[in-house]
């Protein structure tokens, strides 16, 4: 008798302190680990059921098939998951959709194919799968159209107060619409991280969660490369237009991806994480110590060294120009919101040349003289 | 001879509003264009200074085609004066006459000594020289016209034409400014034509009047001549006025309605109990009136029924008799006050009559000359010593 | 009472001190701020430094003869020139339309402007055209605006009342804000942005070879303006007072437009729609000097709107340095309320 009492208190000792380190496991992976972008939240709160936070603040439960609804969670409202439809109204969005291998999905896009560098998008279009809703640059996409297509999900972006019109306008005809506001972070590594974000509407949580992890060591491992050099370049990150001359201020994505890869951004003392326009003058003075000129453009809108010595004759002294190396984007530029390991990478280069022999720059490129 | 017309038809694209106008104006005449409203003074005046073309016929200045002189010619030799009134910044008068010299100097040259004087005595001419250190707009209405007059001046101009050049002024203005208009024709042999609608001024200031109606030119001389009382009605369409060229001026008719009223009256003293008779609506009967006295050119003119006598001459027992006899059928009698003489004994019967007859017999004579005159029936008189006690009585009298 | 000789000097001289006083005040004005202009900038050069360049010797720093003598000078120049050319321009068509509340672009020559540059910079990626240099926008402006004025012209001898052709050129700038619009929904948002900054207009990068064309556009133009101050003066008083004082009206329609849309379109080409100063400069001139006199007020619109100009482009260019305001912000700020004051004063007029 005493045996088996022993026996039973044993095993519910064991028992509940298994049961216990379970219940611990299942609190700790609670909330998605979102560490950079500050515009969302996922939080798992059972097997099958997230809890998301889009960039409007608006909540919503993403179910797995087959699972059911949590009590006290009836009213918030429900995404079935994972989706099959999806429209994005911004390219960047598609960039971030790429490492996770779920472009198939994309059955709307407000980017035209003639200026889409994703190849899974421009091969989307080709097959008739991804119909052109506009919405994209400027003015409304149209409704009708997206409406049509019958999608699971709606991403668009509430940057300018236009787009927060017309994504009020998309929720009142009764579609799914999440903002996805990736582009509003001001860190590089932040607007990656809303691949978390995207990810969970596809259940591909760990494999976003992976490439995130493998991004910012390679960045680190950059990191790491530069650290041994002492010699600190001068950045000049501008373009100009009609004598006035664009720059973004100290603490806007340019200045940390700057400094992400070892530069000193000459403008880095400018206020806020907007940009400014400043005089021609100013800009000569601080260009003139700059070691690293990028014109912050790509063809066919900047072509030649050229170019902007006709336009700003007052440059021709700056070095960078004189010894004739100043690099701009590549087209596709604006669209590889995944790969800011490889920004940082070709700027480093930039930077440094010496300490990466042989590397090809992917993404920025050398202006020709003429 | 400055300005002729030949055949000249004026009017707006194809419709032509006066036709036919065969005038000639001499040097130094004073020429006023009259007629009704609408009927195309002002279109005459603007083609003469080339603001028109004309439909049909030819303007000659000086014997050559007005169509065919270049912009300086014409403004060497005519200048305006337009009736719309004009805001001219901050201009003082002394600069807006100073304009007027503009076609006798070049382009970039200053006003010379000789223009400055011209200025000044523009201005004189016209009795601005007090307003000419004064910003234009400041002034009153008939300074500012008479600005625009002394700038049309220093243009030193063979002819002035203006238009309705006296409609927004006040009398002591628009009499002015006509006599200014006068002066510049005598003593500098300017020649000026000028649409008016003030007749009686017309007739007194002005050497030729042309008159303008229904697309014709109605006449055109002297205002002496072709200003007759019936061209006058008929060229102003008047029904209610009549024009009297011996008075110069317009009187209001009676509209013969109202309560008969008999005048006796004479010398002038019948005028103003005519006129006040008539603002208030009643039929007047007058007499006996000779010819020569003034009472019965306005009791013509007002169309009051009216006993006449024959200039000159005493009154006849005739026009007594007549005149008695339209006594008894007015209501009421009103002795105007007359000066008594050896030629109107038969009025002053009148009036012993009517004081036998009339119970409402008014009187504007002093009660002396009345008791002299009447004796003791004078006592019936109802006497006033100002008219407006005589209307008073008389609309007293009606009532009773 | 008569005027005489004497009374007529007196008052004559004592308007010409009041003038010459003025002028000469308003000559003050440019000359300091076309000096501050120089010596003020986003980078502190000491004083000594500057003089030494204006004089054709060298600075310490070769940095700053560059900034002087290639940003500064030319830009200091481009602010004078172009504000001296709107100030006569809107002066032209406020007598011409005999209304006060006009400026240089009532005919809709900035909104032609901004129409060709609109189709320039927006619409010329759909043409796949490569990128546009500030020449070609120069050009397209000065095209634009003068279209604008050909319109103008071309119906400016056949119309019977000028208020129909303000109300022409006011329809045309319409069309073309309504066509700059249509290019701004299918652009890019990078563009657009650039296409707005162009509107409120700058003259920051104002080259030498264009103040050269500035300078002799502005030399010719306002020396022709002048001749014409004469039956100016007589068309205060109307076109048929004008016409009785021997002014060819048909032709002077003509003139006054061409000049005017020329001052402003040159101008626009350079520097953008510049606000203001067209409207707002000729009533101060005209107040300041107490008369309508265009021989008089031409040079003083002249003086006044260079003097303007400068002071704002230096305010643009110095409240929040190193970054800069566009002109148009700085006019604003000293136009509308000079212009309110002027209209609540009732000290509005031609």
């Amino acid at each position: 008798m005493k045996k088996i009492i022993i026996s039973l208190l044993i095993l519910s000792l064991v028992i509940g302190i298994v049961g216990c380190k379970n219940d611990a496991k299942e609190q700790t992976s609670a909330k998605t680990n979102v560490v950079y972008a500050s515009g969302f939240t996922v939080e798992t709160l059972g097997s099958g059921i997230k809890k998301l936070t889009d960039g409007e603040n608006q909540t919503f439960l993403l179910v797995s098939e087959g699972n059911k609804v949590p009590a006290g969670y009836e009213n918030i409202p429900q995404i079935g998951v994972p989706i099959k439809k999806a429209v994005i109204l911004s390219v960047t969005f598609g960039a971030l959709m790429r490492p996770l291998g779920v472009l198939d999905s994309v059955v709307g896009s407000g980017t035209v194919p003639d200026e889409l560098y994703i190849d899974e998008m421009k091969q989307g279009y080709d097959s008739g799968r991804i119909k052109y809703v506009g919405g994209g640059t400027m003015g409304a996409p149209d409704f009708e159209v997206i409406q049509l297509l019958k999608p699971d999900i709606v991403f668009c972006s509430t940057g300018y107060p236009d787009w927060l019109e017309y994504y009020n306008k998309m929720k009142n005809i009764g579609l799914n619409v999440v903002v996805c506001n990736d582009y509003l972070e001001v860190d590089p590594l932040a607007r990656l991280e809303w691949i978390k974000f995207i990810a969970a509407f596809y259940e591909k949580d760990q494999e976003a969660e992976n490439y995130f992890t493998g991004v910012v060591g390679k960045i680190n491992d950059i990191h790491q490369k530069i650290m041994v050099s002492s010699y600190l370049p001068t950045v000049l990150w501008t373009s100009i237009f009609m004598g006035t001359c664009y720059v973004s201020n100290g603490d806007s994505y340019v200045a940390k991806m700057i400094d992400m890869a070892g530069g000193h951004y000459v403008f880095n003392d400018l206020p806020g994480s907007g940009t400014s326009s400043i005089s021609l003058e100013e800009l000569y003075a601080r260009g003139k110590m700059a070691n690293v000129f990028i014109y912050a453009s790509t063809p066919p809108y900047i072509n030649s060294i050229k170019e902007i010595v006709d336009g700003n004759p007052i440059l021709v002294d700056l070095p960078t120009i004189t010894s004739g190396e100043i690099y701009c984007f590549q087209p596709w530029y604006f669209q590889i919101s995944d790969k800011p390991d490889e920004l940082v990478q070709d700027l480093a280069y930039i930077f440094r040349p010496g300490l990466f022999p042989g590397y090809k720059l992917k993404h920025f490129m050398l202006l020709p003289k003429q | 001879m400055i300005l002729r017309t030949d055949k000249l038809t004026v009017g707006y694209g194809k419709r032509s509003v006066v036709s036919d106008i065969n005038v000639m104006l001499m040097k130094g005449q004073f020429v006023c264009l009259l007629g009704p409203n609408g009927s195309g003074k002002t279109t005459i005046l603007k083609t003469i200074v080339r603001m028109l073309s004309p439909l049909g016929g030819e303007v000659y200045l000086n014997d050559r085609k007005v169509v065919q002189m270049s912009n300086q010619e014409m403004a060497k030799t005519t200048a305006v004066v337009l009736t719309e009134p004009v805001s001219a910044g901050l201009l003082t008068a002394y600069d807006i006459v100073m304009l007027g010299r503009q076609p006798h100097s070049g382009l970039i040259s200053k006003a010379t000594i000789k223009d400055r004087e011209i200025v000044i005595d523009s201005l004189n001419m016209v009795n601005a020289g007090n307003v000419a250190q004064r910003y234009f707009s400041e002034l009153s209405d008939g300074e500012k016209q008479k600005t625009l007059l002394a700038r049309a001046l220093a243009q030193e101009p063979q002819l002035i034409v203006l238009d309705e050049p006296t409609s927004h002024l006040d009398a002591k203005h628009r009499i002015e400014v006509m006599l200014i208009l006068r002066q510049l024709t005598r003593e500098k042999g300017v020649t000026v034509i000028a649409s008016l609608h003030d007749i009686d001024l017309a007739v007194k200031a002005c050497d030729v009047a042309i008159l303008v109606k229904d697309g014709y030119v109605l006449a055109c001389g002297m205002p002496e001549d072709v200003l007759q009382e019936e061209m006058v009605t008929q060229l102003y369409g008047m029904g209610n006025a009549n024009f009297n060229r011996h008075l110069g001026g317009i009187e209001l008719k009676s509209k013969q309605t109202g309560a008969g009223i008999f005048v006796v009256a004479g010398a002038g003293t019948g005028s103003s109990v005519y006129r006040i008779l008539i603002k208030h609506g009643y039929t007047i009967t007058t007499g006996i009136l000779p010819e020569n006295d003034i009472d019965y050119q306005i009791a013509e003119s007002v169309e009051a029924a009216t006993i006449k006598s024959q200039a000159y001459e005493n009154m006849s027992h005739d026009s007594y008799l007549t005149a008695l006899k339209l006594l008894d059928s007015s209501r009421q009698v009103i002795d105007a006050g007359f000066p008594v003489g050896a030629t109107n004994q038969p009025n002053i019967e009148l009036l012993k009559s009517a004081l036998k007859s009339h119970q409402f017999i008014h009187s504007l004579r002093n009660r002396e000359q009345s008791e002299r005159l009447f004796g003791t029936s004078s006592n019936k008189f109802l006497y006033s010593h100002d008219f407006f006690e005589l209307i008073s009585a008389v609309k007293k009298a009606e009532q009773a | 009472m008569a005027m005489n000789n004497v009374t007529t000097e007196v008052f004559l001289a004592r308007r010409w001190k009041r003038y010459t006083s003025v002028l000469l005040l308003f000559s003050v004005g440019v000359c300091l701020f076309l000096v501050l202009n120089i010596v003020l900038g986003s980078v502190t050069i000491p004083l000594g430094d500057t003089f030494k360049v204006i004089f054709g010797n060298t600075a310490s720093d070769e940095a700053y003869s560059s900034i002087i003598q290639d940003i500064r000078l030319p830009r200091a120049l481009g602010a004078l020139l172009g504000g001296a050319a709107l100030a006569v321009s809107g002066l032209l068509l406020q007598v011409f339309f005999r209304n006060p509340i006009v400026g240089p672009f009532v005919l809709g020559i900035s909104s032609g402007a901004s129409f060709t540059v609109a189709l320039v910079l927006l619409g010329s990626y759909l043409a796949g055209m490569t990128a546009v240099s500030s020449l070609t926008l120069s050009l397209a402006a000065f095209i634009g605006a003068l279209l604008v004025m050909g319109v103008v012209l071309a119906v400016a001898s056949k119309v019977r009342d000028i208020i129909t052709l303000l109300v022409i050129g006011l329809m045309t700038g319409y069309v073309a804000s309504a066509a700059s619009s249509f290019l701004v929904a299918f652009a890019q948002s990078e563009n657009v942005y650039r296409f707005v900054i162009w509107t409120m207009g700058s003259f920051s990068g104002f080259r030498w070879d264009e103040v050269l064309i500035l300078a002799i556009a502005c030399l010719v133009l306002m020396a022709f303006s002048y001749l014409l101050a004469k039956p100016l003066n007589a068309f205060i008083l109307g076109e048929d007072y004008a016409r009785s004082m021997g002014v060819n009206v048909k032709r002077f329609r003509y003139m006054i437009v061409f000049i005017s849309c020329a001052l402003a379109a040159v101008v626009t080409a350079f520097a953008g729609p510049v606000a203001f100063i067209g409207l707002a400069v000729p009533h101060f001139a005209r107040l300041s000097l107490g008369t309508s006199d265009n021989r008089v007020l031409i040079p003083a619109s002249i003086l006044g709107g260079a003097m303007i100009c400068s002071l704002c482009d230096l305010l643009a260019r110095m409240l929040f340095a190193p970054v800069e305001l566009p002109v148009s912000a700085t006019t604003a700020i000293f136009g509308a309320p000079m212009v309110i004051f002027f209209l609540v004063k009732g000290k509005t007029t031609i």
